[in-house]
């Protein structure tokens, strides 16, 4: 990591010595700023410390903590305890990742898609279908602090009177706190209480396990299957995460162990995927695709390449090809439709080898860089 | 003269948040002298309160919520018309009284002249106030953006002191106000002369209805003078500041604001396929690779080149939600403005010379002289310090320049209503009776 310039320091100490003190952290001045505001603002919503002045030692001091420890590297969300998710406030603990914008911008435009259907569907009969009581299941795998499983719920809750989100995840520490999320948001009134029709619940498993996944999710119908999982090649960890990200988020929710591929009796799986050990969790996804069969999935990536692995996988697969009509890699800002573009029909990988995916028509939406896979299956 | 009185913040804070009431009148006890009201207006207003009555007449028979919109709308005015004959009447009374043979009589029609001719010019006053048509914005909150002219680190340090100002103006009065952005700039860490930050942009929302009206005379470019910090020689500096004032949509109306942005014949409608949308992330890998707090969201409107970037929050959706309100404000101001244009041009050139344009200076802040002035109105306050922080003098310059914003639309109606007498007393057909042919 380059130093940062003297000057730098001694321009951000004129205005604050706290922005200074952020600068380590925050590694540019605007940056700090805007973090040093937000820690204001953080203070002054609780009781204790609602102005934060020379009139309020306690509040100054505790304001001091914090950017002492924001400055050591901690990652703010750490440090004030939560992250803004969609409408919701989720609460961040060491030992849990903490919820990203690309995740929540790929959240918040599946639960758009997914609503502009059903209005497109409700809307011209007036009797019969439209009316129809349809009922929607979402399961989020690797489900972390909960943010995607609880701002889907959030979102489709108001137009899906029948609605059930499961999110599982193998973290114990992970799964009390996407709980917590759920309790703290409803406590807070960004989610309506439970009732016997819509409900969200979070549950321990190893998805690499059969007795935890396919023995259990096989008794209903799922319409709706969202992962970020583990997507961090051994290599990329050491050279391309941050600091903070290697130094106090949890590896286990980044990188892919290398059990799961290493180690043939791993479950019994482990050895069954021919692929690179970062994308085990997309194998695994994908085979749990076929059982499930739910009618869209998505599935955060990496990286472009990455995304163009995963679409392989599915276009080599007979059954997910002839299942999913509609594939789509998603950037960072996935919305904007009339960007939307189509990669020549010899497909994904198809130039370089003449490969599986040729006669794939591949839409890549949005700006920035590729960030997730989406699968949609025809209309039947 | 102020009608709108000063309110301590404690007091500001227990009166009901409701419109925002605007002095109207300040002009009147300087022009306590009935100049008679235009005849054209006059003619307009007698006009209007024909239609008022037919229309109130339709209404009891057969009703009609259009129509009874209508009568709405101008029942100010036959209101206002009804007052001022009310009071022209018994001026004549009192004037044949003078002719008396009581003498106490006399004396006491001579003791009541003086107040009936003040209420007079008070009364037509309100008539020509009720012909101006209501700006289409003035019931709406506003965005107040401020932008540094271009050049040197003053402007952006007087920037800072301009978006100051206004928030504790806004204060003081008790208004509603949010902070939708508020960007320093990063190359300068040091402090203008009052201790400033130097400003790259900012946007007040000023969320009480009515805003809009209340401060749409603030846009325009604010000159400062003053000594530099950094200036050793002692020598005043003159930079710029512009103030836009732009309308923003009510929020707890959503269900409104969400039909009025889906309907394409409103000022606030956007086709979404017309704007990029770009999250702004530094370079390198995104997703698990990083944890960054800032969520920057940057929208392009493509067909008129407006861009807005906004990361001042944490949270995503609110820079977003945040992001597209500006950009609708930005957008429904230029369309409106384009029509206002039109409209000028088809007017009398006498009037468009009136007009302020976006580059010209309104107002000067004079450190060296404690003085602020300004050009539209004339006025002149000094207490410098007091109208930075939005104390009586800014109420008062603000009130000046209401005053003569009014009248300039006065002045506007009265050519619209010269214009349409002119053509409709050019011979039809031929083009060379009026001054100028439609
Ligand atoms: C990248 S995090 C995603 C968390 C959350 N969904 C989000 O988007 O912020 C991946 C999650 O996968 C979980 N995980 C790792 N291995 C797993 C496995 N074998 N089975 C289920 N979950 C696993 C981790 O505990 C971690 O919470």
């Amino acid at each position: 990591m380059p130093r940062l310039r003297p000057s730098l320091f001694w321009r951000a100490g004129q205005i604050s010595p706290l922005a200074a003190k952020l600068l380590r952290a925050c590694r540019d001045l605007p940056s700090s700023l805007n973090e040093l505001r937000w820690i204001r603002e953080h203070l002054s919503l609780s009781p204790l410390t609602t102005s934060v002045n020379a009139e309020n030692p306690k509040a100054l001091l505790r304001l001091q903590q914090l950017c002492e420890r924001r400055a050591k590297g901690v990652p703010l969300q750490y440090v004030l305890g939560n992250q803004p998710f969609g409408n919701l406030e989720i609460k961040c603990r060491p030992g849990v990742l903490i919820p990203r914008p690309e995740t929540e911008a790929y959240t918040v435009e599946l639960a758009r898609i997914i609503l502009a259907e059903r209005r497109s569907r409700t809307q011209p009969s007036s009797s019969g279908e439209g009316t129809q009581q349809t009922s929607m299941n979402v399961v989020d795998f690797c489900s972390g602090s909960g943010c995607i499983a609880l701002q889907l719920y959030s979102s489709l809750q108001p137009t899906c009177p029948s609605l059930r989100v499961l999110g599982l995840d193998i973290s114990p520490k992970a799964i009390s706190l996407a709980r917590e999320n759920l309790r703290h948001n409803i406590h807070l009134n960004k989610l309506p209480h439970h009732n016997t029709q819509q409900s969200t619940h979070f549950r321990q498993a190893d998805l690499f396990s059969e007795d935890h996944i396919e023995k259990t999710l096989t008794d209903q119908k799922w319409d709706v299957m969202i992962s970020n999982p583990p997507y961090i090649s051994h290599k990329f960890f050491a050279q391309q995460t941050s600091r903070s990200v290697r130094n106090y988020e949890p590896k286990l929710a980044l990188v892919p162990g290398r059990h799961l591929q290493k180690h043939p009796d791993h479950l019994g799986m482990g050895a069954r995927y021919n692929c690179a050990p970062e994308d085990v969790f997309y194998a695994r996804l994908l085979e749990i695709a076929k059982t499930l069969k739910p009618r869209r999935i998505l599935l955060e990536v990496g990286d472009e390449e990455q995304a163009v692995r995963v679409v392989t996988i599915v276009c080599q697969d007979a059954m997910l090809s002839r299942l999913y009509t509609d594939v789509e890699i998603w950037r960072d800002e996935p919305h904007p439709a009339f960007q939307r573009r189509r990669i020549g029909s010899s497909g994904v990988g198809g130039e370089s080898e003449g490969g599986p995916g040729r006669g794939r028509q591949i839409r890549i939406r949005g700006s920035g860089e590729g960030r997730s896979v989406y699968l949609c299956q025809g209309d039947e | 003269m102020l009608t709108a009185p000063w309110v301590c913040r404690s007091c500001a804070r227990l009166r009901p948040l409701g419109r925002i009431v605007f002095p109207t009148s300040i002009r009147r006890a300087s022009t306590a002298v009935s100049t008679g009201l235009q005849p054209i207006l006059l003619e307009r207003a007698r006009k209007i309160t024909a239609e008022h009555e037919e229309l109130v007449a339709s209404l009891a028979t057969d009703f009609n919520s259009k129509t009874a919109k209508r009568v709405g709308e101008i029942s100010r005015v036959a209101t206002a018309l009804k007052e001022l004959e009310d009071a022209r009447a018994s001026l004549d009374e009192l004037k044949s009284l003078l002719e008396s043979e009581d003498a106490e009589l006399r004396e006491l029609a001579n003791d009541d002249l003086e107040s009936t001719h003040t209420q007079l010019v008070g009364l037509e006053h309100n008539l020509t106030l009720a012909l101006t048509p209501k700006h289409p914005f003035a019931d709406m909150p506003c965005l107040v953006e401020i932008r540094p002219g271009p050049g040197g680190t003053e402007g952006r340090f007087f920037g800072d002191s301009v978006f100051k100002m206004y928030q504790a103006y806004c204060a003081n009065k008790g208004y509603r106000t949010r902070v939708v952005k508020y960007e320093s700039s990063d190359s300068e860490g040091s402090r203008g002369s009052e201790g400033e930050i130097p400003l790259q942009e900012a946007v007040l929302e000023i969320q009480e209805p009515g805003a809009y009206q209340a401060f749409r005379g603030e846009s325009g470019m604010h000159r400062v003078q003053r000594v530099p910090a950094t200036e050793k020689s002692g020598r005043t500096h003159t930079s710029a500041v512009g103030v836009w004032v732009l309308p923003s949509f009510p929020e707890n109306e959503t269900s409104e604001a969400e039909s009025e942005f889906d309907n394409p014949e409103s000022d606030f409608y956007i086709d979404p396929a017309e704007v990029r949308v770009e999250t702004m992330r530094a370079r390198g890998a995104g997703g698990q690779h990083v944890n960054k707090t800032e969520s920057a969201i940057r929208l392009t409107h493509i067909p008129t080149g407006t861009t807005v970037s906004m990361q001042d929050h944490r949270s995503q959706s609110t820079n977003r939600d945040y992001a597209w309100r500006v950009l609708r404000s930005r957008i429904a101001q230029q369309r409106r403005e384009e029509r206002e244009e039109l409209a000028r041009t088809l007017r009398n050139s006498v009037l468009s010379n009136a007009q302020i344009t976006r580059g010209d200076k309104i107002r000067t802040y004079n450190y060296g002289q404690d003085r602020c002035t300004d050009h539209r109105s004339g006025l002149d306050v000094h207490n410098l310090p007091n109208v930075l922080v939005g104390g009586e003098q800014l109420e008062k310059i603000i009130a000046s320049v209401q005053a003569w914003l009014t009248e300039k639309d006065t002045q506007a109606v009265i050519a619209d209503e010269q214009a349409a007498a002119d053509a409709a007393a050019a011979p039809a057909g031929g083009g060379g009776g009026g001054k100028r042919s439609k």
